[in-house]
């Protein structure tokens, strides 16, 4: 077939192209997060105290930490699913969160005793927060690659991967409301650790999952 | 650059329905797209004369994503990114892997122009894979020129069954290009 055949065929062909890209992203992103948001009241719940403990600046540091987090990576999301849009000033806002908990961690190393430095870290049980904000971030995760897939990402590799560091912010923002600990300590080492871990998986995803 | 702000009129001509617009601008990208594709090959070590199914690999692209462009920015990028994708997409496939300086995609020079040599390579040999419905439709369409309503009545089928058979034919071209390895 000539290329001016299939011209021809392409200019005929009027059905419409599909949402836009941020649409679909935000109609994707949401169907996720309920369903994350379900199983997480279903089997994981909320910590028994959480009215008083978003008294604390610590406990509260951690919502403003993720909603930063989850909003400019949604960003990057929504540009890379459109080929030739630049990334702008938005990475900036993704390393102002570990900036944050830089910051947050050396006023508690600083407040805290050394002997409680491991006691924080190991937390209630650490490896359940590990697991369940990754498992957590799994069905975000597929929603948003799914809607990647109504975009056009040139680079499938990073798109995957900012598609997991969205879902990681988003689970652990659901997950927040169960976590009994609130020292920064925590914070830092394992809400980073998961989340580090979701942008993995996405980038592997989107390696293998946006080619178009 | 000249021709961003009159495609971009074109493909806002196109998206209010203005077929002959759209035409137009695919066969203008057409040509642009030809050298700057010729260039990349060849700096790629791949063979220049698949030139041609690349390029149309990246019009079946631009038609079926022509949703993600963002009419409030210049189009000549938009094109250009997917025009590196679509090439170097087209060069893994081949198993090399190859990183394209992106200044070659910074502009597309619309002055730049070149004609089709003939290939009759993938797009047809991806043509005849296509369920039969849908084969016959784009047949119709693309190499005997025919309306809607003129395949409609040849092929026995209703104008809203042609218009599904065509998209998704198209559909299925660009697909079977992405996964073919």
């Amino acid at each position: 077939m000539k290329t001016d055949d299939l011209i021809r065929a392409l200019a005929a062909d009027r059905e419409p192209a599909g949402p836009k890209p941020g649409f679909a992203l935000f109609v994707a992103a949401a169907c996720g997060f309920v369903v994350s948001a379900v199983l997480f009241m279903w089997q994981i719940g909320l910590r028994p105290d959480l009215l008083s403990a978003m008294l604390s600046f610590d406990f509260m540091l951690k919502p403003v930490e993720m909603g930063l987090l989850a909003v400019a990576a949604a960003i990057l999301v929504v540009r890379l699913a459109r080929p030739g849009v630049p990334f702008g000033r938005t990475w900036l806002v993704v390393a102002a969160v570990p900036a944050i908990m830089v910051a947050a961690l050396a006023v508690e190393l600083m407040r805290v005793p050394h002997a409680e430095w491991l006691v924080r870290l190991a937390g209630a049980h650490w490896y359940l927060c590990v697991i369940n904000m990754v498992l957590l971030a799994m069905p975000i995760l597929a929603a948003v690659l799914f809607g990647l897939r109504y975009g056009a990402p040139t680079r499938p590799v990073l798109a995957g991967a900012m598609a997991g560091l969205l879902s990681g912010a988003l689970s652990a923002t659901l997950y927040i409301s169960h976590c009994p600990d609130d020292s920064p300590i925590f914070v830092a080492a394992w809400f980073t650790l998961a989340i580090a871990i979701s942008t993995g998986i996405g980038a592997l995803a989107g390696g293998r999952l946006l080619r178009w | 650059m000249k021709g961003d702000a009159e495609w971009a009129d074109l493909m806002r001509a196109a998206k209010a329905g203005n077929g002959a617009a759209y035409d137009r601008c695919l066969r203008e990208m057409a040509q642009a797209l030809r050298p700057l594709v010729r260039r990349g090959m060849y700096r790629a070590g791949a063979n220049p004369a698949e030139t041609e199914d690349v390029v149309q690999d990246i019009l079946i692209a631009v038609h079926l994503k022509r949703h993600t462009w963002d009419d409030t920015r210049p189009i000549g990028p938009w094109i250009a990114g997917i025009a590196r994708y679509k090439i170097i997409d087209s060069l893994r496939k081949r198993g090399s892997r190859i990183e394209l300086p992106i200044e070659d995609f910074v502009e597309i020079i619309p002055a730049e122009t070149e004609t089709e040599i003939a290939s009759e390579r993938d797009v047809t040999r991806s043509l005849e894979a296509l369920p039969e419905g849908q084969r016959n439709v784009v047949r119709a369409i693309a190499i005997d020129g025919i309306s809607i309503a003129s395949t409609a009545q040849k092929l026995n089928m209703s104008e809203g069954a042609v218009r599904v058979a065509l998209h998704r034919g198209l559909g299925a071209l660009a697909k079977r290009h992405s996964q073919d390895t």
